[in-house]
């Protein structure tokens, strides 16, 4: 059913007018409970009416429901008058001047400092966090606003909004033209709901709001911002007074993903501590002769020689992120790092900066790797599979965190037709994860060669060469290198974890070698990167769809179990926490992740458990890489009956992948269709292939003809964009060969060899 | 007389969704309509759409969003295991409750 404009309009003014009313309500609660409301019109409408609802129905409508104020009561603002009481007469005098005399500051304060300190007025509104103030309530378009509040001025940029009426507010608008935030600069005298107003002291803005979840300060003047993003406020201060208040809708913590600054890489030592980057005197002697910070050294992967991370232009601390800036000056680069210290983060003073300049040249602090000892340790290599390793470069002996290692030797791979080597270092302290760079892995086929990788050290473990599954990941085995203790302590961790992995069979000849052929991603490494961006932002959404069930708290609560698991992976404490995840909250979606989580970890019946239930209940959720739970967990599945042998619902599974998915990824960014398409000539256990290509391009399958002959493909760019079915079990390959080839023929496409590489395929003329 | 017929109500009014719940999924609207067919409990929107929220909250309920032919997509409530086991507890304290005070107004004995 449709509703005019009018009378959505008046849908959305009832809403609005129940929505102050459910201010005190945590804001998931108040979208929760307007939903409901706003479906109840919508089903008492449709009950009622045969056509088109009339402007009397619905307010035949909305009279029958509760008003508003049933939802519960406005804010109000109790007067602070003072309670002066029976005062002897020499009290009573005494306060006077006292009185007198404050004002006369306050007055002083006032006319000196660049904010307004004016008293606020008991009769103003309250700004509610999260929601809004009078008719600025966030969420609402620019007509909407514009109906509302009146003709706006013009005299302001595109993106913002405001009202002779109310001078001291702004808007900030989406680039959806909605209300993104509401702005209340110096001059407005109304508070929010926890108190606080233009010219409110940052202790007390503290005292307010609790612990900032992030503080951060401006290089180009004394403003220190202090934000809390679940509550839907950031509030800006000026010399340690509110100079400006900032509502939004509620939303996650900040983070701030690691983007290099190869400029900043390696040591730098402190020289001086200033009050500001323009009060720098190069050659002066240090404003003090103690420095707490001595040196700062920025590692590559975003650590740091301290406890903070950092990307670039900021260094981040737990609960506040300094700007640092790197300027050349005489001659000289010298790094400008703000010093986030209780002045800055509990009075809402300007931050000091810490002068460095670099320990040595960034080529003279590049250590050189040289050969180092290493102890060999426990080796899980099956199957023929296995690697010698020769010999290890390493920038120190103790391959430590940040120690750049470099390891040689000869590889053979026996078990499958291809796989990659991978060099990183397994936590045998607390726990660690990074990311995979080039250097650090190499892709080989089946058979014997040499290896040369190199990774930095970015957490406390034991090296290890490994062979992993090209398309899984899943680990095939390796080996284990490192100092001695090192070596030992990886031993005693592995005698506390799992037992080892099931064994795969043994290869047996090279025709059956091939069994497990190499699976790509069809599409390119560009439309890759446009799906693998596409996947976020659906993640995203979904994520954001919490915060419609969730509370702060709740949402808080999730992320922490979730990020338990994260950070401990396949430990009992990150199971444990997982389950607490999936007991507590039916509906996050970081539920659907812990039940995928757990299908991949466990085993047996106990698997296939947790990936159906990720598949029956929590389909729509998402990793926050754009990995989707329905595909994902259907592709872990797939996998598995694969070896159970259980090759109708593997195929089950594959056909939803290619018919609910399409544009599903894997962690890696690869497209999960691409992967099983490749997967449909996977041969059966005795040998015999098969076919199931279903309404596939003409391309992809010659790409995969291609692959199973083993020749390069060539083709004319007059090959029809069209799509083919082809289905056929019990194949040898060469009938396999034969199917493709004819199938060919019937689209008019002509298959030649050229040579022994090539295969060249044309349009009939 | 009101009062206690208030605070009587509040609590029936939860064990009453819970047990319509316990039927099937339902959303809102629905509910709404068939507590509303017991007149004594005289409930209104103000007082459903809360108790759905916090009930949710509380781990109770559980919710999908369909979509629906009179407008936006409808939230359909259902119980969860805990909602399940809640509504047991509930239906079982309900009926030894009923027992004791009819054994209490005609005089008997438990």
């Amino acid at each position: 059913m449709n509703l005019s404009t009018e009378l959505t309009k008046q849908v959305t003014a009832h809403l609005d007018e129940v929505r102050k009313y459910l201010w005190a309500l945590p804001a998931d609660e108040r979208q929760e409970i307007l939903q409901s409301i706003e479906s109840h019109i919508y089903d008492a409408l449709e009950t009622r009416s045969d056509g088109e609802p009339t402007p009397a129905l619905l307010d035949a409508v909305i009279a029958e429901m509760d008003p508003p104020e049933s939802y519960g009561e406005l804010p109000t603002v109790t007067p602070n008058k003072p309670k002066l009481g029976r005062l002897s007469p020499i009290v009573f005098g005494a306060a006077l001047i006292a009185i007198l005399v404050g004002l006369y500051l306050a007055k002083a304060q006032t006319e000196n400092s660049p904010i307004s300190s004016e008293s606020t007025l008991e009769s103003e509104p309250l700004i509610i966090e999260g929601v809004g103030w009078r008719d600025y309530l966030l969420g609402k378009t620019s007509i909407e606003l514009t109906e509302a509040l009146g003709e706006p001025q013009a005299n302001t940029p595109e993106w913002m909004m405001r009202w002779d009426k109310h001078p001291y507010v702004y808007i900030a608008l989406s680039a959806a033209n909605a209300c993104k935030d509401v702005r209340f600069n110096r001059g407005f005298k109304g508070r929010t709901s926890a108190g606080i107003k233009i010219g409110s002291s940052f202790e007390k803005m503290l005292a307010a709001y609790g612990d900032a979840e992030t503080i951060w300060a401006r290089e180009t003047d004394p403003c220190v911002i202090a934000e809390w993003p679940g509550k839907g406020i950031h509030i800006y201060t000026y010399k340690g007074l509110v100079s400006q208040i900032i509502i939004h809708q509620p939303k996650p913590k900040y983070t701030h993903p690691f983007k290099d600054d190869p400029s900043v890489h390696g040591q730098w030592v402190s020289i001086d501590f200033v009050n500001s980057i323009n009060a720098f005197q190069p050659g002066k002697q240090p404003q003090e002769s103690d420095l707490l910070l001595k040196e700062l050294t920025f590692f590559s992967n975003g650590a740091t020689s301290h406890a903070w991370t950092w990307t670039q232009g900021r260094l981040i601390g737990q609960n506040n992120t300094s700007r640092y800036t790197i300027k050349e000056i005489g001659g000289e680069k010298l790094l400008f790092l703000q010093w986030m210290s209780g002045d800055v983060t509990l009075r809402g003073q300007p931050p000091k900066y810490y002068v460095l300049k670099r320990a040595t040249s960034k080529e003279e602090q590049t250590p050189q790797l040289k050969p180092a000892a290493f102890e060999q340790g426990l080796n899980s290599l099956e199957n023929e599979d296995s690697i010698i390793l020769n010999e290890v470069l390493a920038t120190s002996p103790s391959f430590a965190i940040g120690d750049t290692v470099t390891a040689k030797g000869q590889y053979t791979l026996a078990s499958q037709l291809n796989a990659r080597i991978l060099l990183t270092v397994t936590a045998t302290r607390g726990s660690g994860r990074s990311n995979v760079e080039k250097e650090q892995e190499m892709k080989m086929a089946l058979g014997s060669g040499e290896f040369e990788l190199t990774y930095t050290i970015p957490f406390h473990g034991c090296s290890q060469l490994s062979f992993r599954d090209e398309i899984t990941g899943e680990s095939l085995g390796g080996l284990y290198f490192g100092t001695k203790q090192q070596v030992n302590e990886m031993k005693s961790l592995k005698k506390t974890r799992s037992p080892k992995r099931k064994k795969k069979p043994t290869v047996e000849s090279p025709e059956e070698k091939s069994k497990s052929i190499n699976l790509t991603s069809l599409p390119s490494k560009a439309d890759m990167g446009e799906i693998s961006e596409m996947q976020k932002a659906a993640a995203r959404d979904r994520m954001y769809e919490d915060q419609d069930i969730y509370s702060r708290d709740e949402l808080r609560e999730i992320e922490t179990l979730y990020q338990v698991a994260n950070k401990k992976w396949r430990s009992e404490e990150g199971k444990d926490s997982l389950k607490e995840l999936i007991s507590k909250y039916s509906s996050a979606n970081r539920t659907g992740c812990a039940l995928l989580y757990l299908g991949q970890q466990s085993t047996g019946d106990e698997q296939v458990e947790y990936l159906q239930r990720a598949i029956d209940d929590f389909s729509d959720c998402f990793y926050g890489d754009g990995v989707q739970v329905g595909a994902y967990a259907r592709f872990v599945l797939f996998h598995r009956y694969k070896r159970d042998g259980e090759n109708e619902k593997a195929a089950k599974l594959a056909d939803e992948i290619k018919t609910l998915y399409p544009d599903s990824i894997s962690h890696r960014k690869q497209s999960l269709v691409a992967l099983l398409t490749a997967s449909t000539l996977a041969e059966n256990s005795s040998g015999i292939y098969s076919l199931s290509f279903e309404n596939e391009p003409i391309a992809t399958v010659l790409a995969h003809y291609c692959k199973v002959i083993g020749r390069s493909l060539l083709m004319s760019t007059d090959i029809p964009d069209r799509k083919i079915t082809l289905r056929a079990k019990s194949l040898t390959k060469n009938e396999l060969i034969s199917a493709i080839e004819e199938a060919m023929k019937l689209q008019d496409i002509d298959i030649n060899f050229l040579g022994d590489k090539y295969v060249k395929v044309t349009l009939r003329k | 007389m009101s009062t206690w017929v208030t605070q009587l109500r509040k609590g029936l009014i939860e064990f009453c969704i819970l047990n319509l719940l316990s039927q099937g999924e339902s959303y809102g609207y629905e509910l709404l309509q068939s507590l509303q067919e017991i007149e004594e409990l005289v409930v209104t929107d103000s007082t459903v759409y809360p108790i759905l929220s916090r009930l949710r909250k509380d781990g109770y309920l559980k919710v999908q969003v369909k979509p629906s032919t009179s407008g936006p997509p409808r939230r359909y409530f259902s119980l969860t295991s805990l909602g399940q086991q809640r509504v047991k507890e509930m239906n079982l304290y309900w009926g030894n409750l009923q027992t004791a005070i009819e054994h209490l107004r005609t005089g008997g004995t438990k």
